[in-house]
């Protein structure tokens, strides 16, 4: 009897301690959550330092990093019922995916057709942008240099002046989540912008708060 | 009375030109070396490394074709000869134009991309004139009181590699 109490007693200790020690180290290592509408409010804000904007003297460049919870909240805006978000989150796994925009300065106007001298050239640079700018994209991760796995152009047919490419590149190793600094290059062949590049620290990473779904 | 009036006349006068002083002493003026901040810009160095490669292709194809017309030449193989010269000059060509072009490219790219950082620069320093020296005699003596260059190449340079 008393061998039975001696065992419950040091059970229930070694629960509460783990309880305890778990406890400890979900809030030294937790952010503040936040909702939907102010998660991605707060990875878009440039102070956060998760999007980058580049200026040409006539150009503009945004380079958006987007962690899987902000890809999850875009794809599941209208709260669909049948979205599961748990099997998205791990299909992204060991990815890291970014979007680049690119917009003139001072002009409403679509980019692609600003500077144009015909209508085979709008041609020639749309077919760049589908079928070939991924291959002047780049991830430099932790001494790696990566290239595209997914590439998407969306074509948005002249109706707003931004443009933009949605880029997705696969980690090294065994990376669950990019754990490193990150550098995205771009060399825009089509307006004479040269090397575009944005710096994501792992700093700037962790300090995205949680989701609360 | 009229002592009284002159004194303050003189004093306004005083004033104004005192206060115009300050005025003009805090217009900021800075000079940067144009052509240091050129070949300083981090940008410059990675366009021109990409570039570099196709340039040392064609440059090995042009040796190695002028090799072979020497050969050539020597066994006093005529036709061969003027074959290989012709591809030569083919090539040498190619590589001036390639050359020409690429630095055009660079220039454009370069400076396109300097222009708005010299400009937020400028608003960041409350400068409210920023001469590019170039060597060309737009400035013709400055000593360093007023030369921002190197400060200017480290703020690019991070602007570049960081991305804002």
């Amino acid at each position: 009897m008393n061998k039975a109490i001696r065992v419950g007693f040091i059970g229930g200790f070694i629960g509460i301690a783990l309880i305890g020690l778990s406890l400890t180290l979900g809030l030294s290592s937790c952010h503040h959550g936040l909702k939907a509408e102010a998660y991605t409010a707060y990875v878009q804000n440039p102070a956060n330092h998760l999007k980058r904007t580049i200026t040409t003297s006539d150009l503009e460049f945004s380079m958006q990093y987007k962690p899987y919870e902000y890809i999850i909240c875009m794809e599941n805006r209208n709260k669909d019922k049948k979205y599961d978000p748990i099997k998205r989150m791990s299909s992204l796994r060991g990815t890291a995916w970014f979007n680049i925009s690119f917009k003139r300065t001072n002009s409403q106007i679509s980019v692609l057709r600003y500077g144009l001298s015909s209508l085979a050239e709008y041609n020639q640079r749309l077919n760049y942008y589908l079928n070939y700018a991924q291959k002047d994209l780049r991830l430099l991760y932790d001494g790696d240099t990566l290239r595209p796995i997914s590439y998407e152009f969306e074509n948005n047919y002249n109706l707003a002046p931004q443009e933009t490419m949605v880029a997705g590149f696969a980690l090294p190793g065994k990376a669950s989540h990019p754990e490193k600094n990150m550098q995205l290059v771009y060399y825009d062949r089509v307006f004479n912008s040269g090397i575009i590049k944005a710096t994501f620290s792992t700093d700037d990473i962790n300090n995205i708060p949680n989701l609360i779904y | 009375m009229r002592s009284i009036v002159t004194s303050a006349i003189l004093c306004l006068v005083t004033g104004l030109i005192v206060y115009g002083l300050v005025i003009r002493l805090n217009r900021k003026t800075a000079v940067v070396d144009a052509v240091k901040l050129f070949n300083g810009y981090n940008m410059k160095k990675d366009l021109e490394g990409q570039v570099k490669g196709k340039l040392e292709f064609l440059s090995k194809q042009m040796d190695s074709v002028q090799n072979k017309w020497r050969m050539v030449s020597a066994a006093k193989e005529q036709d061969s000869a003027k074959m290989l010269s012709t591809i030569y000059g083919m090539l040498k060509q190619k590589l001036q134009d390639e050359y020409t072009q690429s630095n055009k490219m660079i220039n454009t790219e370069v400076w396109k991309r300097l222009n708005p950082l010299i400009e937020s620069y400028g608003k960041k320093h409350g400068l409210h004139l920023i001469i590019g020296a170039n060597g060309m005699g737009t400035v013709l003596y400055e000593d360093n009181y007023y030369d921002m260059t190197d400060d200017l190449i480290k703020y690019v340079n991070s602007k570049y590699e960081q991305g804002d």
